[in-house]
């Protein structure tokens, strides 16, 4: 199928500003192993890059309502979460079924915020970034995971945050639906951390 | 640039914001104005022969100039190649003026910038910044001077 192609490279590297850019872990359908990319998410393309510099994109994934959005669990090492200094939980894009875990709805699209202000937007048609009817397309999609911003050229992503267990003990795990955001996640496993700190200065003022 | 195709065309079957059959001629010397069933579908055009499901083709509608060419006709031309003109020719003048309307509006890029000309207003009209409450409001993409080229850098 034809494509404008010479141009959608152009878009991606012209002077409108993305909407993220970042490295990520990419995983190719046939290509088994990651690969460190720059990526650029404009609207719904998501272009990726050899290197940050790289004056056209290698590829490009689209995001809109034909391919889905999972977190899971990475066999390997690779970070698969939100961390510090101001990382978010990024999805991981994930073709094989095999491997999908909840959904996460995407963050605030400038359309969400569009909208709210009270603007017709699209109503018909394809939406943009609808969290709701994401729909797995054909086609398969590459894997990615993405990396925390502000980590530059650093070779390991702090690890995965261990599992917290409920006082039933069933374990829940801090990938929600809900954890879309890094403060989410913040709040999750700062809960504990608050309790300590509470505990903490009573007893300091005990200790008086 | 590799592109997932498969993705394309699932895109291709999804409601449109706008379909007719249309003539279109493409942008080369030796190209001709052959009737095609065009769809918009988001900041995509697509387009097919008249009686087939799988498009022949798609453009990505973004740093692109939409022009009225004669009564019944626009043409779309990319920033990158802007000597290099589709044409199209519509049946009727209303036709052709939805068209450009709705091609110009299909962009990824007019929704930012509506989306910073409401805000400004809101704000002015409020005093209120309506990105406040999703904690986006320093982000580069919604601010009013964002989409310029960068200024050089200063002299060491």
């Amino acid at each position: 199928m034809k494509l404008n192609e010479r141009s959608v490279a152009h878009y991606a590297t012209c002077n409108s500003p993305p909407d993220k850019t970042g490295f990520l872990w990419k995983k190719g359908e046939r290509n088994p192993s990651y690969h460190r990319r720059w990526c650029v998410l404009k609207g719904n393309m998501l272009f990726y890059f050899e290197e940050r510099e790289s004056r056209e994109p290698v590829g490009l994934l689209r995001i809109c309502s034909s391919c889905c959005i999972f977190v899971c669990e990475s066999k390997h090492d690779k970070f698969c979460g939100g961390g510090g200094g101001g990382g978010r939980l990024k999805p991981v894009l994930s073709g094989p079924p095999a491997l999908q875990g909840p959904q996460v709805p995407p963050s605030v699209s400038p359309e969400e915020g569009f909208l709210s202000l009270g603007v017709p937007g699209k109503e018909n048609g394809v939406s943009w970034n609808k969290p709701a009817g994401l729909v797995n397309g054909e086609g398969g999609v590459s894997g990615v995971v993405w990396e925390t911003e502000g980590q530059g050229d650093s070779a390991r992503p702090p690890p995965i945050p261990p599992r917290r267990k409920t006082p039933g003990g069933s374990l829940e795990s801090p990938v929600s639906p809900e954890t879309g955001c890094f403060s989410k996640l913040h709040d999750w496993y700062g809960r504990e951390v608050a309790e300590l700190r509470v505990e903490w200065l009573q007893s300091q003022s005990e200790a008086r | 640039m590799r592109f997932n195709e498969k993705e394309l065309v699932f895109l291709s079957r999804q409601p449109s914001e706008r379909a007719a059959e249309l003539g279109m001629k493409g942008p080369k010397k030796g190209d001709v104005m052959k009737r095609r069933l065009v769809k918009l579908i988001v900041n995509f055009l697509f387009y097919f022969r008249t009686d087939e499901e799988e498009p022949i083709g798609a453009l990505l509608l973004e740093q692109c100039r939409v022009e009225r060419e004669d009564n019944m006709a626009f043409s779309i031309a990319f920033l990158d190649e802007a000597e290099r003109k589709y044409l199209f020719e519509c049946d009727s003048q209303e036709q052709c003026l939805e068209w450009i309307d709705a091609i110009v509006k299909a962009s990824y890029e007019f929704m930012r910038k509506n989306l910073v000309f409401y805000r400004t207003e809101i704000h002015r009209l409020t005093g209120k910044d309506p990105l406040e409450q999703y904690g986006i409001s320093d982000e580069t993409r919604f601010q009013v001077n964002s989409g310029f080229p960068p200024l050089p850098p200063p002299p060491t």
